[in-house]
Formats: structure tokens, sequence, C-alpha cells
């Protein structure tokens, strides 16, 4: 093949174009941190990417719910724990009023009227307890309580409900009704009816405490879903923690540069840049003009 | 043969060297001009008498040196295999300067594109589950429907600006076919009438091949090189320029983008008004971009702009909002362009799934999980951004073999038409050489006249 200069110039200026524009990407990719910073970089990488992203985005919802949902399950607890214990010191008391309706007075009676009578408004105030300004008991209600002062639900049969996984929807409130009863084994018409015949029928107290031992297993086998669902939440709630790590270490994986690999790369691509100026600049020089005198 | 004969056979042989010199000068001087043929002296040598006379006394010898024809070295053969690798070429840039720009319009995979923001608004409504009675929940998740609104609908505009540039662009370049085309015919009718006339046009040749390979690289035309020393170029079978007549192209139809489904826009000649089929170059390009890859995917936005608009309205208008009344429609629109989100009151976000105005999030969580939909705008909206990138990818990577090829087919020709020094300064001392040598004849044979004229007979 023929060569003229122009040819040879030519040849020398594409190939160093070609360093230059290989080592701009490589440089770019240094400097961006991205291995893919377009869909045509690696079409089915960036497809990847943008799965991973929407479901780093879901597993952090996941976390958010579940986060929001232990929250729920906390309040309803306490609210349950203090719950058996008072309820545990009524049945105390209805035991004293019991014997003291065969030899006690009628004062002695009156106190332990009063004092349940306290208990009483203290339990309807922890079944009152909110969180985030919503009765944890009271369903999906708009309302601020879910029982009101004379005892009577004030909720709605509505359930609360978190996701907290693919498909793993939990509820985070507890039914009112479900957990302090309906009807004339309902906790606080119990309570009522205690007061009532501490004061004036001392004889039906035993019917009472029957009714009263129902509405306390009632209370405390609440708890105890409530501590179950708990620990399934909480289990949700690490798992989508430990997700998020996950996607997100392999959204790295796929978007990231390998940085040792890249700064090779660029080490290499400098050094035959400059071989290829140091080749250039040797080709192109001489001509027959520089020996003809 | 006369005595003096010799002396005008040496004078043929100044001339002769001279242009030549001449010749080779102009090959140097034109040394790095684009599209320059090195010229070469076609020297030929004057026979003697072939017929011999009666009184005919000396066996016939030459009688010097002309100069035949002045050459132009390139290779049609290489010219026209450069045209269409030319061509090609910029119909590939042509197709990845798009793609290029359409990828920049989505700016995926980024933490800032479309699909984070879809995964954004998911999220909210996610959060809005949480605290369907929160106002400030409420609020972020129009915020975050809006967000991607504006994003869907600002691709769209991008998309329909970028079809806008291409068709504007596309005039610019037509009226630059008709011009060079028309720049081709004159100078064919100057090659023309110098070449019948005797006369080198290798100059204006060589910048009538330019302006060819101008038209090849905007419209995949062919040049055909005829007897007379002019080229006629064809344009996907129809004749573009014929000897010295060049014919007119105009760009009809759509002006915008939605005008094209009724009035696809085509390229006709202006004189019968018929098609002109533009076989390849940065037309066929911009023609392609602007009749089947921008509408393609400004289609493929807009199913995915309805999809989100059916499947969270859908979802939306099966719930309640905060005041207990059936949900209303949440996007209107069924195309990118239009798309708009329906509610203002983030009181009417239908984040319950029960009637009555209760604290439920069931209808949020609901559309929440749209996110996941086998089937729904996420999983659309990539399947457009995969196609796009596998698509970019192929015109990237075939534009990357083409830009090789057309490099090697320039080198060749270069190698082939242009001029190389070394040769041209080693001719020169030929030339110099020969011309000296037949100055040496001249005064050899005036010697030889010196000594028959003045010294004989002394």
């Amino acid at each position: 093949m023929r060569v003229t200069h122009n040819s040879i110039a030519g040849s020398v200026l594409a190939n160093l174009q070609g360093n230059l524009s290989r080592l701009g990407q490589t440089q770019e990719r240094m400097s961006s941190g991205k291995e893919i910073s377009k869909a045509s970089d690696a079409p089915s990488g960036a497809v990847s990417a943008m799965q991973i992203r929407s479901e780093v985005a879901t597993a952090q919802q996941y976390k958010r719910n579940a986060d929001d949902g232990i929250g729920w399950l906390d309040t309803l607890d306490t609210a349950l724990s203090s719950t058996v214990d008072q309820t545990r010191r009524t049945r105390e008391l209805v035991l004293q009023g019991m014997s003291a309706a065969t030899s006690g007075s009628r004062e002695a009676r009156e106190a332990l009227a009063v004092e349940v009578e306290n208990l009483r408004e203290s339990l309807v105030g922890l079944a009152n307890s909110t969180y985030l300004g919503r009765p944890v008991f009271g369903g999906t209600t708009p309302g601020h309580v879910a029982y009101n002062p004379d005892g009577s639900y004030a909720g709605d049969a509505g359930e609360v409900k978190r996701t907290v996984g693919p498909n793993t929807k939990i509820r985070v409130d507890g039914s009112g009704p479900d957990i302090f009863g309906t009807g004339s084994t309902q906790l606080f018409k119990v309570l009522g009816d205690v007061v009532d015949h501490l004061r004036n029928n001392p004889g039906a107290l035993s019917g009472d405490l029957n009714n009263l031992d129902t509405a306390f297993n009632r209370v405390q086998s609440g708890l105890s879903n409530v501590g179950a669902r708990y620990n399934q939440v909480s289990r949700m709630q690490q798992a989508a923690g430990d997700n998020v790590i996950n996607l997100t270490q392999s959204l790295s994986d796929i978007e990231d540069i390998d940085l040792p690999k890249t700064i090779t790369d660029l080490q290499l691509q400098q050094t035959a840049y400059q071989a290829a100026l140091a080749a250039g600049a040797r080709v192109v020089q001489p001509s027959l003009l520089d020996f003809l005198k | 043969v006369s005595t003096f004969s010799g002396l005008s056979t040496a004078l043929t042989s100044l001339y002769a060297n001279r242009r030549a010199m001449e010749v080779t000068g102009q090959n140097i001087a034109n040394a790095s001009t684009e599209g320059y043929s090195r010229q070469r002296v076609d020297m030929r040598s004057i026979g003697g008498a072939t017929v011999p006379g009666i009184h005919a006394q000396a066996p016939p010898v030459g009688s010097g040196v002309s100069v035949e024809q002045v050459h132009r070295l390139n290779d049609a053969f290489l010219d026209n295999r450069s045209r269409i690798e030319h061509a090609n070429a910029e119909y590939l840039g042509g197709k990845q300067q798009l793609l290029t720009r359409v990828e920049q319009v989505f700016g995926e995979p980024g933490d800032t594109a479309i699909q984070s923001q879809l995964a954004e608004m998911w999220n909210s409504f996610g959060d809005l589950t949480n605290r369907p009675g929160d106002p400030a929940a409420r609020t972020v998740v129009l915020q975050r429907a809006s967000v991607v609104v504006d994003s869907v609908r600002g691709a769209a505009q991008s998309m329909g600006s970028l079809w806008q540039t291409s068709r504007e662009q596309l005039d610019t370049v037509v009226a630059e076919i008709n011009t060079t085309a028309k720049g081709v015919a004159e100078m064919n009718r100057v090659v023309q009438v110098t070449t019948a006339s005797g006369q080198p046009a290798n100059e204006v040749a060589d910048e009538r091949d330019r302006l060819v390979m101008k038209l090849a690289e905007l419209t995949g035309a062919r040049g055909i090189a005829r007897e007379d020393g002019s080229v006629d170029v064809l344009l996907g079978g129809a004749s573009l320029v014929n000897g010295g007549d060049a014919r007119t192209l105009e760009a009809v139809g759509a002006r915008v983008m939605a005008e094209q489904a009724t009035t696809p826009l085509q390229m006709r000649w202006t004189d019968n008004n018929t098609v002109a089929a533009i076989p390849s170059g940065k037309v066929a390009a911009t023609l392609e971009s602007l009749s089947v890859t921008l509408p393609d995917y400004m289609g493929q936005l807009d199913t995915v702009a309805a999809g989100l608009a059916s499947a969270v309205n859908a979802q939306h208008t099966a719930g309640y909002d905060r005041d207990g009344n059936p949900g209303a429609a949440f996007f209107t629109g069924t195309t990118a362009d239009t798309l708009q989100l329906a509610i203002s009151d983030p009181d009417d976000v239908a984040a319950a799934s029960t009637p009555g105005g209760s604290l439920d999030g069931g209808n949020a969580d609901a559309l929440a999980d749209l996110a996941k939909l086998p089937d729904g705008p996420d999983k659309k909206y990539r399947q457009m951004v995969v196609d796009l990138g596998v698509f970019t990818q192929s015109v990237n990577r075939r534009t990357e073999i083409q830009t090789s090829v057309v490099q090697q087919i320039d080198t060749e020709r270069a190698g082939q038409s242009g001029v190389n020094i070394d040769e041209e300064m080693t001719n020169l001392v030929a030339y110099e050489r020969a011309y000296q040598a037949a100055a040496k004849v001249i005064s050899t044979i005036d010697d030889m006249l010196d000594t028959l004229i003045n010294r004989m007979g002394r």
C-alpha cells in the first residue's frame, strides 16, 4: 500500500484520538464513581439497578412500617401489662369484699368499693392509651378514645394493619371488644357490677368473681397475643433492615466502579497515550527534505 | 534531418521538464489540502517520421518529448467505497446522537430519575397507611405524585422539543443538499467544457468530488463518473445531478411530533412531487429518528403514563377520603403529555378502605402495593428504559466499528491520491537533472554548430 505523510498523520491522529477518548471514559468512571451512568453502558445491569433501587425503597418502607407497628405494639404491651396488674389487684379486693360480706362492716365494703371504682377509672384510662394520638384499642376510630367514661366501647370494628414484608400484613392494634370483652363479662361492666354489689348486694359478688376471672383471662391472652405479634414484627423489622443493607450492597456491586481495577486501567491507558504521543512525534517528523542539500 | 533539429528536441525536453517541475510544485503546495489528488505529468516521446520520404537520408530519430496530459491520480473505486462508508458513518452517528439525547431525557439509572420518584410516591402511600389522619402524610403524597407527574410530562416535552429541533435541522440540511447538488452540476459543466478543449480540469474535479462526498455524507448518494469527466449523482436510483443539471429536494409533512401520525414527514422531489428515497447518511438518520424512533419512545412513555393513571385511579376510587366520601380519580390524562394530578386537597386522598371517615389506611396500603404490580407502570417504565439502553448500545457499537472502517478507507485513500513529499522531492531532483541535461545538449549542439559555422574553412 502506498503511504503518504498525510495518511500517516491521519492514522496517528485517529489512534491518539482513540486513546484519549478511552482515557476520557475511564476518567469519567473514576470521577463519577459509577460503572453505569447511562442505560446503554450495560442495559441488563441498568435494569437490575433500577429494580434493586425500587426494592430498596420498598424494603425501607417495610422497615418504616415495622417501626410504626412496633410503636403500636409497645403501647399495647405497656397498657395490657398494667391492666393485668390492676385487674389482679381488683380480684384481691373482690375476694376481700366477699369475706367482708359475711363478717365485715358496711364501711369496710364502702372503702373497697371506692378503691375498685378508682381502679376501674384507671383501667378505662389504660384502655384509652394512645399512640401518636390514636387510641390503640379503638380500631380505626377517628375519635380520641376507645372507651367512654361509663365503660362503653367508642371505637369501631376496623383493624390497623402494617405491611412489614412482601404479602405480610400484621395487625398492630388491639381490638377493644376482643380484649376487654363484651356483654356481661366486659371488664368495665364487671367492675361496675362489683362496685354496685360491694355497696348493695354483697351476695352477688361470687358471680362477679367468675365474670372477673373470665375477663382477666381474656386480657391475659390478649397480652400474650400482643407479645407474639411484637416478636413477629420485630423479626420482620430486622429482616427489612438486613434486606436494605444487602440490596444496597448489590446495587453498589452493579453500579459502582471496582476502584483498584479502574485505577489500573487508568494508569495503563495513560501509559498507552504517552507512548502513542511519543511514537507520533517520531513518525511524523522526518522526510527526504531533511537529507537533501 | 535538419542540422538544427537537435536544438528543438532539447527544447521540448526543457519545456516538458519545466512543466513537470511546476506540477511537482503544485503537488507540494497542496500536500495538506483536503481532497487534493496528486497530479502526474504524462510525458510521451515524439517519434521520428514513420513514413520514409524520398529524400530521407538518416534513419528516423525521435524529435523530443511532449506533455501528453496532467493526470489526477485518484482511484475511482476507492472514492466510491469511501463515499458509501462515510454515508454509513454519518447515518449511524446521527442515530447515536439522537439516542444519547433520549437517554439524557430519562437519566436512568439514577437517584433522581422517574424510577426513584415513582418509588418515593409509592412509599408516601405507605407512610400514609401508617398515619391516615396526619395532614402532613397526605400532603407528602400529593407532592410526591406531582413530582412524578412533572417528570413524566417534562420527559414528554423534552422528546417533543427534541423532535422539533431535529425537524428544523432537517430543513437546513435539505437546503444544504440542494446548494451542494447545484455546485456539483456547475462544476461538472466546467469540467466538461475544459476537458473537451483538451485542458486539464483537475482542481475543479477535486473540488467537485469534495462536494459529491458531502452529498454522500448527507444522503448516501452514489457518484458515477462519465467519459466527459463529469460525475452523475444518484440518490436511491433517482438522478440528483445529471451532468450539468441538478434537481432539488424538499421536506414536507409534520412540523410537530403530534402531526406525524396524520401527515407523516417525507422527502420529495420538488420537480415532480414524488417521494425521494434517502438510502443513508445524515438525512436518513434524521428521517428515521423523526418518523420512527422518537414517536416510538413517546408511545412507550404514553403507555407508562396511561398505565400509571389507570392503576392508581382504579384503586383510588375504590377507597374513601378523609371525610368518608368515595375517592375521586387521582390522575387525569391518558398520555404522558396530558398527565395531571386531579386532586389538590390533601383530605381528598382516599386512604381508607371503609366509608365513614375512619382512620383506616387499607386503601393507601393497596395503593403502595401497586409498586409491585406485575404489569404495572414501574415494570413498563423499566422495560422502556432497557429497550432504549439495548438499542443505544447496539448503535454505539456499530458506530464505533464504522468509525474505524472510515478511518481505514480514508488512510487508504490518502495513501492512494495524497501527496508524498519524499516522492515529490525525488521527482523534483529527477526533473531538475533532466532539465540540466537538456540544457547541456543545447550547449553541446551550440559548440558543434560553432565548429561548423565559425571554424570550418579557416
